[in-house]
């Protein structure tokens, strides 16, 4: 791989094949979903080759490609991986593979469907490796297109509300955190070169309220993003409404993009301003686990009970980089590859779910797993993961923010103990209710063949393994986030 | 200097030969209607051709003309350019309309407004100035009310006409008070002189008579609050032609107003760049909030003209080389995206009023269209990597590189706002497109060819100057 310009190949890889996907002739439905998972596993494939080459131990950017852009805006086309973003990059990549497989069954506008995948793809990989501002926040932004058509097309009966909704919500803390990235460049070294700019911050060249000011503006588009309470009223909206592939992705892979925006460009480039909202940060991160597990626990629709569960669970990730400590910052990404991964599955269960019964409303949902023994068993599994079963990887991410929180914020962190034994409570009436009581007279019937066909397991199965692997033996994983994890704390001194 | 100056001003030369030639033509053989719309085109494309061949003997061409009163320079090009091409894509999308009936009238007017622009452009002192707004504002009261026998667009041309003129006489009395208190009314070395050398009393009467001047450019551009009159304008008039009027026009414009400023205005003249700054703000939130509300797509897109006419001013008040060049990238994407809406609109069907319902399911039934539209939309929403987020990316930036950042974050918020009436068409197009439990939208005849190939170019040049066009354009200027 040496030689090659990597990270460009990644991200111009789904681009390359969305326009193919346009080309094909219409109406041979079945070649294009071929295409989609034929390009999404080669996707896949790359990225876990650019994880092989990717040397474990070292700190700093990988894969570096910089060249000047367009000089007159300040822009340049700056590329790189490391530990922060990796384990990110292969999470874009394994959940859209699996969204294409999980969508073979899809009959209508199966052409536009896998453009916008590809397209959303795109925009998900870029986020990750753009190390130059601009870029970052059109790679951010190219996210909003695809993911709004996919609710606004494929998506529940208040659709176009929930479509709008999400995008202009999301839109306004964008929008700000653009004015943030002028400010960094204005009142900084006159590039969007984020590496610059963290090298400008770091060297004590912003001024104190100069960083107090460009936080807040990022602040606003990460908070919308990951979502930090109280801005997280598009989410559950958006989730209910979206088709299952969309809630994946979206509860999957771009909800991490807020909390990587903190570790890429908040805490490196405002040092002073990142202390100084520290606190404030951790007890938000806090007060969204025990809301987000608190409202859950009242909902009566299974999809919006997991949405409001990723509130819960994104809380963990905001309290373990507010910590910025190495065990905090650890856990965040930690936390953000595993949410991916068990958030990713529960959404498909919905999905399958919904399929068979036709409701979502959880007092009408009895009996799965004797009704469909596999289903069940996946459900009940899923669902321990989430709720931080040892052994399963939720329980990793949380432990370590957890703990990074403690370091840093002592017993306050410990509030967020409560949100662990509400979300055990939910998930648990879940499964009791939904899973494992018999069926009555009025609940849902399956009303299609019930058992899992071969394109619905199969994006299960690595998600499961994944989900028990790195619950027993996380190490691989921490090696690779580690350095970074360590650098990162060192520059806020903890 | 003789044989420069005819090879310099070819492009009009070409144009003013075309309009005398159809005029005459037109009044002895009748037989020629329906071939004004070749001339025209003909005469476009090889006027376009002449602007790029001067442009590329820059070296020996560019300069001042006429003692003074016209400039040659990159910024004329641009015009030339932009108008070129624009008014290239109204002549397709006019072509079957005005086919046979009143073919003279229309064309003949459309190029003489034309060469207004390039005059406004190209001016380099009030007279000029004025001069040039009326050339380009006289044909255009006419072709708002050139369909007879429609009273909407008659009552909308006259509208258009009264307003028009009492702008225009408010702007020739501030031009007579800039007369008068500077001696001159040359802005070859910017209008607005360094104010440290100027009385209290002088400085007073410059910022009152700025006041009426950009009063009356304002009208033109419709910024709030001289705008009134365009949502009925726009909602009257033949879409091509308020296709054209809600761009060309305001571009010209705004350029004109980048050259009189000048670099001395926006740290000397701190009442009038408030004023501007007013006028921007109030122009950026009551256009995309009362476009927010609006039914009727024509007038929804008026308000966004509001709107977008406050962006632009932001590189206005901005100022610098930056500003220039974020103004000018901004005004390509804004001409290409508001023509293009504007033929999907005419591609919807010219007779009534086209309401944002009449979008549903567009997808559905007419993809390419609906594709079209939305290319457009979320151009002119900033949407990366359409070339409408660069332009007001760029625009932003010179904001809070001036020392601007809240004007900056106003215009971000507002387009948020906007992004509110241009996804609200997105989602109607697309929004049935699998479950079909909406009303059928209303069935569209046969879009002409040249209406498609119009359409095309639209859609490529807002691609293109998205996707490609970022460092040939920011970098070159």
């Amino acid at each position: 791989m040496t030689g090659l310009p990597a990270l460009t190949i990644l991200v111009a890889m789904p681009l390359l094949f969305g326009v193919a996907t346009l080309l094909l002739p219409s109406g041979n439905d079945r070649a294009v979903k071929v295409l989609g998972i034929v390009g999404t596993s080669a996707v896949f494939v790359w990225t876990v080759l650019i994880m092989g080459a990717f040397s474990t131990g070292a700190p700093g950017m990988q894969f570096v490609e910089v060249r000047e852009w367009v000089p007159v805006i300040g822009m340049t086309y700056h590329l790189g991986i490391d530990g922060l973003s990796l384990p990110l990059v292969f999470l874009a990549s394994l959940l859209t593979l699996l969204c294409a497989i999980y969508s073979w069954r899809l009959k209508e506008q199966v052409k536009t469907f896998f453009f916008l995948l590809f397209l959303l793809q795109v925009g998900m990989i870029g986020v990750f490796i753009a190390l130059d501002g601009i870029m970052f926040y059109v790679f951010w932004e190219i996210v909003l297109v695809p993911m709004f058509f996919m609710i606004g097309i494929w998506g529940g009966e208040r659709r176009r509300y929930a479509s709008v909704k999400f995008f202009i919500y999301t839109l306004i803390g964008s929008v700000v955190m653009l004015l943030g990235l002028m400010l960094l460049y204005m009142w900084g070294p006159k590039t969007f070169d984020l590496v610059e700019i963290a090298k400008w911050g770091q060297a004590g060249k912003f001024g104190m309220q100069q960083q107090l000011w460009i936080y807040g503006c990022l602040f606003l588009g990460f908070a919308v993003k990951v979502p930090i309470f109280p801005f997280h009223t598009w989410l559950p909206d958006a989730h209910v409404e979206a088709p299952t592939v969309g809630s994946v992705l979206l509860a999957g892979v771009l909800l991490k993009m807020g909390g990587y925006g903190f570790l890429r460009i908040s805490l490196p480039a405002l040092p002073y301003a990142f202390k100084y909202f520290s606190f404030s940060l951790g007890l938000l991160g806090v007060i969204g686990i025990v809301y987000g597990a608190a409202v859950a626990l009242t909902q009566k629709d299974l999809k919006k009970m997991v949405a409001y569960s990723s509130v819960s669970h994104m809380g963990f990730v905001v309290l373990g980089i507010a910590s910025a400590t190495v065990a905090g910052i650890d856990g965040a990404v930690m936390q953000m590859f595993n949410h991916g991964i068990i958030t990713g599955m529960l959404f498909f269960l919905v999905g399958m779910i919904y399929e068979r019964y036709h409701t979502k409303e959880i007092a009408r949902l009895k009996g799965i797993v004797t009704t469909i023994p596999v289903l069940g068993v996946i459900v009940a599994f899923a669902s321990f993961a989430s709720l931080g079963l040892p052994a399963l990887s939720g329980f990793v991410g949380e432990f370590m923010t957890l703990f990074g929180g403690y370091q840093a914020f002592g017993w306050v962190a410990g509030i967020s103990v409560i949100g662990i034994v509400l979300t055990a409570a939910y998930f648990l009436r879940m499964l009791q209710q939904c899973v494992f009581s018999p069926p009555t007279e009025d609940s849902a019937i399956c009303e299609m063949p019930c058992e899992l066909r071969a394109t619905e397991f199969l994006p299960l199965v690595p998600l499961m393994s994944f989900a028990l692997f790195l619950g027993l033996y996380p190490q691989p994983f921490l090696a690779i986030i580690n350095p970074a994890a360590t650098a990162l704390a060192a520059i806020i001194g903890r | 200097m003789y044989l420069n100056a005819w090879l310099a001003w070819s492009p009009e030369i070409v144009l003013t030969l075309a309009w005398a030639g159809m005029l005459v033509c037109g009044a002895l053989w009748p037989r020629t209607h329906p071939y004004m719309r070749h001339a025209t085109l003909a005469a476009l494309l090889i006027a376009l051709g002449l602007a790029g061949l001067v442009a590329a003997n820059a070296h020996s061409l560019y300069g001042l003309y006429f003692s003074e009163a016209a400039k040659l320079d990159s910024v004329t090009t641009f015009g030339r350019l932009l108008f070129g091409s624009a008014g290239v894509l109204v002549v397709l999308a006019s072509w079957d309309v005005h086919g046979e009936e009143n073919a003279v009238e229309f064309f003949g007017l459309f190029v003489l407004s034309l060469l207004g622009e390039v005059v406004i452009v190209s001016g380099q002192n009030l007279l000029m100035l004025f001069l040039g707004i009326e050339l380009l504002a006289l044909p255009t009261y006419a072709l708002i009310a050139i369909h007879k026998t429609r009273a909407r667009a008659i009552a909308a041309g006259l509208k258009y006409f009264l307003l028009g003129m009492f702008a225009s006489v408010v702007m020739l009395y501030g031009m007579a008070l800039l007369y008068g208190s500077l001696g001159t009314i040359s802005y070859v070395h910017a209008l607005f002189p360094d104010p440290s050398h100027l009385s209290a009393a002088r400085l007073g009467v410059l910022q009152f008579a700025f006041f009426f001047l950009i009063l009356g450019l304002g009208f033109k551009v419709t910024a709030f609050p001289f705008h009134f009159w365009s949502p009925d304008v726009y909602a009257g008039g033949s879409t091509q032609v308020v296709a054209y009027i809600s761009t060309v026009p305001k571009v010209a414009i705004m350029l004109a107003i980048f050259r009189i400023l000048g670099p001395a205005f926006s740290t000397g003249y701190p009442i009038a760049k408030w004023f501007l700054i007013a006028i921007a703000v109030l122009s950026m939130v009551y256009g995309n909030i009362v476009a927010l509300m609006q039914d009727d797509v024509r007038r929804m897109l008026a308000y966004s003209g509001v709107a977008n006419t406050g962006y632009m001013l932001i590189a206005i008040i901005a100022g610098g080389a930056d500003s220039q060049a974020a103004l000018l990238f901004f005004l390509v994407v804004y001409t290409f995206g508001n023509l293009g809406a504007f033929f999907v609109v005419l591609g919807m069907g010219e007779d009534r009023h086209i309401t944002i319902g009449d979008f549903d399911g567009l997808a559905r039934r007419y993809p390419v269209l609906a594709l079209a539209m939305g290319c457009f939309l979320f151009s002119l929403a900033g949407t990366p990597p359409l070339a409408g987020f660069f332009g007001k990316f760029a625009l932003f930036k010179s904001a809070v590189a001036h020392g601007l950042p809240l004007l900056a974050l106003v215009g971000l918020v507002t387009t948020v706002i906007s992004v509110g009436y241009y996804l609200k068409i997105a989602s109607n197009m697309y929004g049935d497109l699998v479950q079909r439990d909406l009303p059928e939208g209303r069935a569209i005849e046969r879009i002409p060819v040249p209406l498609r190939i119009a359409l095309v170019l639209a859609v490529t040049a807002t691609l293109v100057t998205g996707v490609l066009g970022i460092p040939l354009f920011l970098g070159a200027l």
